[in-house]
């Protein structure tokens, strides 16, 4: 038997790894476009761009994991495409047959369209790790960057930033920032880190266009104003990589789409990670973290094995700025009730949908949120008003019926 | 090179829960298992330097509290990615109500 795994990300390398743990001794064959094995994205907008740190990613997996799991690695190769009626991929000129497919092939950062960045020198997106090493180089002190996008990654980068002594401006399209990803409560707490330390926050604002003739020197915004700028950074969401998936005629709507299982419209082939789209709590989700690339690929990696298992998520995020720590649990969701725990100074966001507890988001306190991700993970939903009671014990509610 | 260490009072620890102990400059996780035997590993997650003593023992296993991985403590064995390179264990004895381990030389 033969499994091909498409991607070089967190997705393809927990899929291989559980394959091996379950005791699989088939072939294994992975196709990364990148030229390192799968290695960690979240460092690479915090501790990849300090000052100092290597141009070599952390890797996932020790180096002899490859080899001792014998898994076939064609890095920096491509998939040109995939024959879903002869259950074969092109990799170069070479054909290769699979009895399984998992596309793993992540996502790409959205752009915005060439004539308004004019190719301008100077712009940056931030996805790989030449991504990171390229912008590394420019981090320098006393320089003014622009973020065009105040998601987690735009927070992140705005924090890492100022950390090495650059002037920061972040401009946000819809009325505040991390507006999709987190609750208004949490962002105004994060708001505050960011205006202690100096960054610029313009919120409600569209970036209209990119000043400069050669390097950019600016963006315009919707009200007319210009910003200044030595670089400027876009982090306004990501794109599934499907090309692939919709080339070779499999259903593609925001994402491949895969059932409960992890299994594509075809038989054999299965997607995980940032590109697959599911059904989660009644609507089309995909989700991207690394938890999810870990838990759909293992999921998947068990179901080729015959498992077959539905994937539950709990969607799980984290997100480093100055020395802070936010995690989050479950997905928030507008109009949810939301109440506040405040224990020996460690502030939680609890949020329900019908007293029923939906997502959690803790800053500073690691305990909180493994206790929060257990209680979702297990489906309990202490009241309200308990959790709100700093006298309560979190963890009894685990053990509560 | 034996080397026992008194760490804690045996009911210092809630039953299948762990606490942090620090000795010198190295610093360790001391477990209580739901059927109250005791055990003992590095205290630092494998994966990226953060304290175990802040994660959550269910049964055998104990989850770090940043990014999910996870541990067997009883053998330090690593459960699930990220977490992928086991953790240092060490011998524990009870004596007179209180928790010794053996962490080797200094």
């Amino acid at each position: 038997m033969r499994i091909v795994v498409i991607g070089g990300g967190q997705a393809a390398a927990s899929a291989i790894r559980r394959l091996r743990q379950l005791g699989y001794d088939g072939d294994i064959l992975l196709v990364s476009r990148e030229p390192f094995p799968p290695y960690e994205r979240p460092p690479l907008s915090k501790s990849h761009l300090a000052i100092g740190a290597a141009n070599e990613p952390k890797m996932i997996f020790p180096e002899d994991f490859w080899e001792e799991n014998a898994v076939d690695l064609r890095l920096s190769e491509e998939v040109q495409s995939i024959d879903v009626e002869t259950n074969s991929v092109l990799v170069g000129t070479k054909k290769i047959s699979f009895d399984h497919l998992i596309l793993a092939t992540g996502a790409s950062p959205r752009k915005f369209p060439d004539q308004m960045t004019k190719g301008l020198n100077g712009t940056h997106q931030l996805r790989n790790v030449a991504d990171a090493n390229r912008l590394r180089s420019q981090l320098n002190p006393g320089r003014s960057l622009v973020l065009v996008g105040g998601g987690f990654i735009g927070m992140e980068l705005a924090a890492t930033a100022r950390q090495l002594g650059l002037t920061v401006t972040v401009i946000e399209r819809d009325e505040r920032i991390l507006n999709r990803v987190a609750s208004t409560q949490l962002s105004n707490i994060i708001r505050q880190w960011h205006l202690e330390n100096d960054v610029t926050l313009i919120e409600g604002q569209e970036t209209t266009g990119f000043l400069g003739t050669k390097n950019v020197t600016g963006v315009q915004l919707s009200n007319g104003a210009e910003v200044c700028a030595d670089l400027v950074v876009l982090g306004i969401g990501v794109i599934p990589d499907c090309a692939l998936a919709n080339a070779a005629g499999l259903q593609v709507d925001n994402g491949v789409l895969v059932d409960d299982y992890g299994s594509t419209n075809r038989s054999g082939i299965w997607a995980a990670g940032d590109c697959a789209s599911f059904s989660f709590e009644g609507r089309m989700v995909r989700l991207e973290n690394v938890q999810n690339a870990i838990d759909q690929a293992e999921n998947v990696a068990e179901n080729i094995l015959g498992a077959n298992k539905k994937y539950t998520p709990t969607p799980t995020f984290w997100s480093n700025q100055y020395d802070h720590i936010v995690q989050i649990v479950g997905l928030y969701q507008p109009g949810m009730i939301t109440v506040c725990r405040q224990s020996s100074g460690r502030l939680s966001f609890w949020h329900y949908s019908y007293n029923n507890l939906k997502a959690v988001e803790v800053i500073d306190d690691p305990k909180t949120f493994a206790i929060a991700r257990r209680l979702l993970t297990d489906g309990r939903s202490p009241a309200p008003e308990l959790v709100a009671d700093d006298d309560r014990i979190l963890k009894e509610f685990l053990r509560s019926a | 090179m034996q080397k026992w260490i008194e760490a804690c009072a045996a009911d210092n620890i809630d039953n299948e829960d762990l606490i942090r102990f620090d000795h010198g400059t190295r610093t360790f996780a001391i477990y209580r298992s739901p059927s109250d035997d005791y055990y003992c590993t590095d205290g630092l997650c494998t994966h990226e330097e953060v304290h175990l003593a802040d994660g959550l023992v269910m049964d055998h296993i104990i989850e770090c509290p940043m990014h999910n991985g996870q541990f067997d403590y009883r053998t330090g064995e690593a459960k699930r990615t990220p977490a992928c390179v086991n953790l240092k264990t060490y011998p524990v004895k009870i004596e007179n109500g209180n928790v010794f381990i053996n962490i080797g030389a200094d």
